[in-house]
């Protein structure tokens, strides 16, 4: 009975302890990130993960004709310079942020409407750590009223 | 002894949620989605994430098509009393939502405002707290006039209400929110379509064959949910006609202008859409726009 009871407890602290996880990445993604946006407008979806080192995340999504965008990619500093990539549906390579000393965030345009991905790589442990360092990566999508 | 037994625990669940060890990648994090997927760089994907277009974009869209406010495209605000089950109430939180957008779009103030107490109620019988929707709802009123905040404000609404179905592992509400709201953009368009022979309505038409994609990815977990099990054959009834429809870009190329500082990637596109694909996608986003709002 004991032993259920602790395991009860466990699975509650557990759950409680995820949850804790992803709310603290929803303030992070609020106070930290959403502000680089400005002055664009938030697309209203929050596209945020507790990812470890190592660790790949994608977002796919559709820009349309001549609209201004923002694409924000904001990391827990613990993760180190995180990379993000803008690919189009034939793997071709957009836009890297490494080419920009590893920026958070990158405006452009298109001139047609694209289906694009947004792929962001969590760089790899380094040295003899044994355990991995994780936190928030969020990656929000503005864009500007045009009208 | 017992204090100890306790400390090894608590140190095993700080271990497992925080540092997680090397070979746990493809752990799934709240709920998300986890897949297999091997990209180019060999690296599993932990993460991933489909967006649909907002409700904002899709409405700005359609200004560009020059089109007349139809009022009629609306879903009065008297039918907000008709939704009970929280599959309901979060798909016509997207609908209203869209609405609102609409209006503010074309400057029809009043009209805005009657679609802000419709969320309102939505958000409350959603059990969203007020600081997640309705306090961002109150900031409208005071903004009505101004349409920058109105967007912005529109767009925290929706990021709150996202947030916090997600946080509460509600994240099928969360979606029928965003379906709602496409939907919702999807019936101005292909009703605004009706009669007249617009290219550029055509083609943002058209161009959903990339939304429709992201949508079913976004609802395919959840497709034996008995809430999006009703829906499902409709959608992929949808995605089906939308796979017919072509759309082709030429290499993309991506230019710098540095004097005004902006970036273009620039390509051709070209969509080829018979009459008889926008009839098809005409009737069904019409019969699942009905299913939503009745």
């Amino acid at each position: 009975m004991k032993t259920i009871s602790k395991f009860i407890i466990l699975f509650v602290l557990l759950g409680g302890f995820q949850l804790t996880g992803f709310s603290q990445c929803k303030s992070f993604t609020k106070d930290y990130c959403k502000p680089k946006l400005h002055p664009y407008i938030y697309n209203g979806q929050l596209n945020s993960a507790v990812l470890n080192q190592g660790d790949v995340a994608e977002l796919m999504l559709t820009f349309y004709s001549n609209q201004d965008y923002r694409i924000v990619v904001c990391a827990a500093e613990e993760l180190g310079p995180v990379r993000f990539r803008l690919l189009d549906l034939n793997g071709q390579v957009l836009f890297t942020n490494e080419d920009h000393n590893f920026i958070e965030y990158w405006d452009f345009r298109t001139r047609a409407t694209h289906q694009l991905m947004v792929e962001v790589s969590v760089p790899e442990s380094v040295g003899e750590e044994k355990l991995l360092k994780s936190g928030c990566v969020s990656i929000l999508i503005g864009f500007l009223d045009n009208q | 002894m017992k204090y100890l037994n306790w400390l090894v625990i608590l140190f095993f669940i700080f271990g497992s949620v925080s540092c997680a060890d090397k070979t746990d990648k493809q752990k799934n994090i709240a709920g998300d989605i986890t897949l297999d997927k091997v990209p180019s760089q060999e690296k599993a994907v932990k993460k991933m994430f489909f967006n649909l277009p907002s409700p904002i974009e899709l409405t700005q869209t359609l200004l560009a098509t020059e089109s007349a406010f139809n009022p009629d495209l609306l879903n009065p605000i008297s039918n907000v009393d008709k939704y009970n089950s929280s599959s309901d109430l979060a798909l016509n939180f997207g609908v209203y939502g869209a609405d609102l957008c609409y209006c503010r779009v074309y400057d029809q103030l009043q009209s805005s405002i009657s679609y802000l107490s419709a969320i309102r109620k939505i958000t409350d019988l959603l059990q969203i707290p007020e600081d997640e929707g309705a306090e961002t709802i109150n900031r409208i009123e005071e903004n009505i006039e101004n349409r920058d905040s109105i967007f912005q404000i529109i767009a925290e609404t929706y990021a709150g209400a996202n947030g916090y179905l997600k946080e509460n592992e509600r994240d099928l509400t969360a979606a029928f929110i965003l379906i709602g709201g496409w939907i919702e953009g999807m019936y101005f368009a292909v009703n605004l379509m009706d009669g007249q022979i617009n290219q550029t309505l055509i083609n943002n038409i058209a161009e959903q064959k990339y939304a429709i994609e992201n949508l079913m990815s976004l609802i395919g977990e959840y497709k034996e949910n008995p809430a999006i099990a009703e829906f499902y054959p409709h959608f992929e009834e949808l995605a089906a006609v939308y796979s017919t429809v072509e759309i082709s870009h030429e290499k993309s190329v991506v230019v710098t202008d540095q004097e005004a500082k902006t970036t273009t990637i620039d390509n051709e596109m070209k969509i080829i859409v018979t009459d008889k694909q926008l009839s098809d996608i005409t009737r069904l986003v019409n019969q699942i726009r009905l299913k939503i709002v009745s």
